[in-house]
């Protein structure tokens, strides 16, 4: 690969990163031939018709906090293009609650400069610090805040998306309502990169909440944890999250109860009342009353539970059927080397149906290949045949490639891989490895 | 005018039952046109199917056949989406209306396309749920045709529109297969398939089975009405409630040409006739936070200048309070023959600005154009009254429709918020797309649907 032309590109010192090491900006250790850093839309156009050019394999990022999410293994990356350079908030209009960003803007930049106008941006995915808002869209990243106020592609108003074949398309707008034409923006949500490198984004804000309070319950046989967050879901009132935590994500390190925690995003009016309203509907006093700052905290701490994780998976269900999944963790147990006290680690968003699975310290003996695939493989269809999913978010490299990031497609692989090709007709895009049909019958909701 | 052959009647007739197959000239003359009037064509026959198996094989029936197909909920739409020219065939959901399922565990219901939406609310109601989109035309339209139109409503200023709350869906494509997209907990791959579905105005295939998310119902509503002399201070209103972080369930201005219309007809709802503007605004939420809220908003709406603030204090008061903006269109039809509901969205604080050019335009145009709309999102519909007998009043409705449609895009805006594109405004999609976004749209569309046999003509322009 001429990394020459990359140069010429982007003339400016730092924009092309080459013979890196093991950095964070490696692949499970390999090297991508080149990391590049453009300044403009201009440019990105040009390094994917150069790629295109070339046939390089090109990986869209931003500031490579979760590079090996979702890879696929199977394919040299030749070149990282990460849009974190591209990082100015463009316009703020606090009376349109509307902002228009570059994708290179991480989440924390952004909530500090809309702080001032009182507004935010409702969204806490993991890592939220740094992550960018380009990379937390194309991954429809999100975290507890999902139960009240939705996924990323909830707050997308619009986006310039620059394609795999290095066409500009300015999709969506600066209003709430907008239906002209089809609605490719809620494409761009999810979709991990392949349709092309997001560089603008107009993004829907709300006024910040006057009170942020959480309530923390212990569980106890009586009330198990998801019996508990299923009776608080119940409450007469919008609830913004409801989270299950396991023994070891609580306050208290050493507990060994498991944790629910609801956070209540109110007027100062209003806040007693919903509290009443969710002591009513439970009948138990919460462990813990944390308000403002401290229950911001609480939740910013859950944002980087995963970070030393060896394993982290995604499941999802129906909100009703958490808690047999939650049960069926149990089957993991045999996976973690050594009993840390808490061994399977588990945070639930109850509400939304999503299940993270943490395993901190995965058994490294010589079958742990094996047992891994064959514990991860035989939950994940358990889970399918409740009708949710397993994704494997990250993982030791062997393990993606035994198990696949992704479970089955069934009868949606053909639009799956049209719209691909609509976008990235070239294929220059597919560094993320996406679900692939498995012959099944078809299902009814 | 084209007739539907024997052989195919008589296929139709099998799968859906002879009742279900109708042809004749008479019976076709109620789905010549939507609620967008303007338009009218006779489709060469409507289907009714009741299942998502008979409309699977209904469309691979008509594919063969190379007959284009347009489905069509309750005809409610405003753009013209159902309209299907001699050689097609309409797919009516009037008997596929049945509540699968409402799971009050998970919060959402399973419905056929031709429930309509109220009714689903109404269902929900004891499991203390409802259903959030609200179009106007709640009480008629139906939850396939808010799928296909993305619709919104009065509400969604809180709430969000139709794509905030459909989770799953079934659909059939053209050929006649049977997918299932999403689904609550039902993750499969990333792509949003149900997310590009929904607002695809039937081009990408036939919803028949929707599963949507339903909400706890507020514990208290509180409404106001603010009467102004100046539909700028309305506006004025409208944005110092919002700039100071209020989020109100409904925030809706009418103007005084609709006031006046409303008070004249057997809707009439006690608004002050020589009023310039009136100001709806509604909370709902927890009652201990409301009373703070509606005190803000009265401060809002008084220091803009309204003349006179009335607030509901029973639901029967709350009805009064809405029904000069619940029953403007219908008012409408008082004071003119054709009505023309156009939709377009701005910036909020653009409003007043464009509110002024859309007056002068109407002024220009010599045609009336009453203002009803959801202010709080931006959301305009102007009203433009006409007689379609009146060639040359109806060229002048098509040239103002396009000057307002040009200023509310020149203002930031989009040529549609809620009603769609249709067959009436894809002219106009050059205006807020490239040539590039359209031609992505088209190979999406083809992706669902290769041989372009789904509501053909609607949503992009010919050429492209």
């Amino acid at each position: 690969m001429d990394t020459n032309l990359l140069k010429q590109i982007l003339p400016v010192e730092g924009q092309v990163l080459e013979n890196f090491g093991e950095t964070d900006w490696s692949l499970f250790g390999r090297q991508a031939h080149a990391v590049v850093f453009p300044h403009s839309e201009e440019e990105v156009t040009s390094i994917l018709s150069v790629a295109n050019e070339n046939n390089w394999n090109c990986m869209p990022a931003g500031n490579g906090t979760w590079l090996e999410g979702c890879l696929n293994t199977d394919r040299d990356v030749n070149l990282v293009l990460s849009i974190s350079k591209m990082n100015n908030i463009l316009v703020h209009e606090p009376d349109n609650l509307f902002v228009e960003l570059e994708a290179g803007v991480t989440l924390e930049q952004l909530q500090a400069t809309l702080r001032s106008s009182k507004q935010w941006l409702p969204l806490d995915p993991p890592g939220a610090n740094s992550s960018t808002m380009g990379a937390i869209v194309a991954t429809s990243s999100c975290g507890a805040l999902q139960t009240g106020f939705g996924k990323p592609r909830d707050h997308v108003l619009g986006a310039t998306l620059i394609t795999g074949d290095g066409k500009t398309l300015e999709l969506g707008g600066k209003t709430v309502k907008n239906v002209a034409g089809f609605d490719l923006l809620k494409l761009l949500s999810g979709s991990w990169g392949r349709f092309g490198v997001i560089t603008k984004l107009v993004m829907r804000l709300h006024p910040l909440p006057e009170a942020d309070r959480t309530l923390l319950f212990s569980s106890n046989q009586q009330h198990p944890g998801p019996r508990l967050a299923h009776d608080i879901m119940h409450t007469p009132a919008m609830l913004q999250s409801i989270s299950i935590l396991s023994p070891g994500l609580g306050e208290e390190p050493e507990s060994k109860d498991t944790r629910v925690a609801v956070r209540i995003l109110e007027s100062e009016a209003a806040v007693d009342q919903v509290e009443a309203l969710i002591l009513e509907q439970v009948k138990i006093s919460p462990l813990k009353k944390m308000n403002g700052l401290e229950s911001k905290k609480f939740f910013e701490r859950l944002h980087n539970v995963d970070e030393n994780s060896d394993v982290v998976i995604r499941v999802t269900s129906l909100p009703s059927e958490v808690g047999i999944l939650i049960d069926q963790l149990e089957n993991l147990q045999h996976l973690v080397a050594e009993k840390d006290g808490f061994g399977i680690k588990f945070l639930a968003h109850s509400e939304s149906g999503v299940l993270i699975v943490l395993i901190d310290n995965l058994k490294r003996d010589e079958n742990w290949l094996i047992q891994s695939t064959k514990a991860l493989l035989k939950l994940r269809t358990s889970v399918e045949n409740y009708g949710g999913s397993l994704t494997l978010l990250h993982a030791p490299e062997d393990l993606i490639r035994a198990v696949k990031p992704w479970g089955s497609l069934s009868e949606v692989e053909t639009l799956f891989s049209g719209l691909e090709k609509v976008f990235d007709p070239t294929g220059i895009l597919s560094q993320r490895e996406l679900p692939k049909r498995k012959t099944e019958g078809r299902q009814c909701l | 005018m084209e007739s539907l052959p024997k052989n195919l009647a008589r296929d139709l007739k099998d799968i859906v039952g002879s009742n279900w197959v109708l042809s004749d000239r008479d019976r076709l003359l109620a789905y010549e046109s939507d609620g967008l009037t303007a338009y009218r064509s006779k489709p060469l026959a409507v289907v009714l199917p009741e299942t998502t198996d008979q409309v699977s094989r209904v469309f691979k029936l008509l594919s063969r056949n190379n007959i284009k197909v347009v489905p069509r909920g309750a005809g409610t739409g405003l753009s013209g989406g159902a309209l299907a020219d001699p050689t097609a065939v309409i797919i009516g959901t009037s008997k596929m209306n049945t509540i699968i399922k409402l799971d009050p565990d998970n919060r959402r219901a399973v419905v056929q396309p031709g429930v309509i939406n109220a009714h689903l609310s109404e269902a929900a109601a004891p499991l203390g749920l409802y259903y959030a989109p609200d179009p106007a035309s709640q009480s008629a339209c139906t939850i396939g045709g808010n799928v296909a139109e993305n619709s919104g409503g009065p509400h969604c200023l809180k709430y969000g529109v139709t794509s905030r709350y459909v989770t799953g869906l079934t659909i059939v494509t053209y050929e006649g297969e049977i997918l299932r997209l999403g689904g609550l907990g039902r993750e499969r791959g990333s792509y949003d398939l149900v997310g590009v579905f929904v607002g695809s105005e039937g081009c990408f295939g036939m919803a028949t089975e929707v599963e949507v998310k339903l909400l706890p119902k507020p514990e208290s509503v509180r409404t106001l009405l603010a009467i102004f002399d100046r539909i700028e201070d309305a506006g004025k209103a409208v944005t110092s409630i919002m700039a100071r972080g209020l989020l109100p369930a409904a925030l809706e201005i009418i103007d005084g040409a609709t006031i006046r219309a409303v008070e004249a007809s057997v809707f009439a709802g006690g608004y002050p006739v020589d009023a310039n503007a009136a100001l709806v605004v509604e909370f709902d939420g927890i009652e201990k936070g409301l009373g703070a809220d509606v005190q803000k908003a009265i401060s809002d709406c008084k220091k803009a200048g309204a003349t006179e603030v009335r607030s509901a204090a029973t639901s029967e008061e709350r009805q009064k309070l809405w029904q000069g903006r619940k029953k403007a269109f219908g008012a409408m039809g008082r004071i003119a023959t054709d009505l023309l509901v156009q939709d377009a969205t701005v910036p909020r604080s653009r409003l007043p600005e464009v509110l002024m050019k859309i007056s002068e335009i109407g002024e220009r145009y010599d045609l009336n154009i009453a203002n009803v709309f959801h202010a709080g999102d931006g959301n305009l519909h102007p009203n433009i009254l006409f007689d379609r007998s009146d060639s040359e009043e109806l060229q002048k409705v098509e040239l103002a429709s396009t000057e307002i449609m040009k200023v509310c895009v020149a203002a930031g805006g989009t040529i549609t918020g809620e009603h769609g594109v249709g067959h009436d405004k894809k002219s106009y999609m050059p205006l807020v797309c490239g040539v590039d976004e359209m031609k992505t749209m088209k190979k999406v569309k083809t992706v669902f649907d290769p041989y372009h046999g789904m509501n053909p003509g609607k949503v992009l322009p010919t050429d492209i």
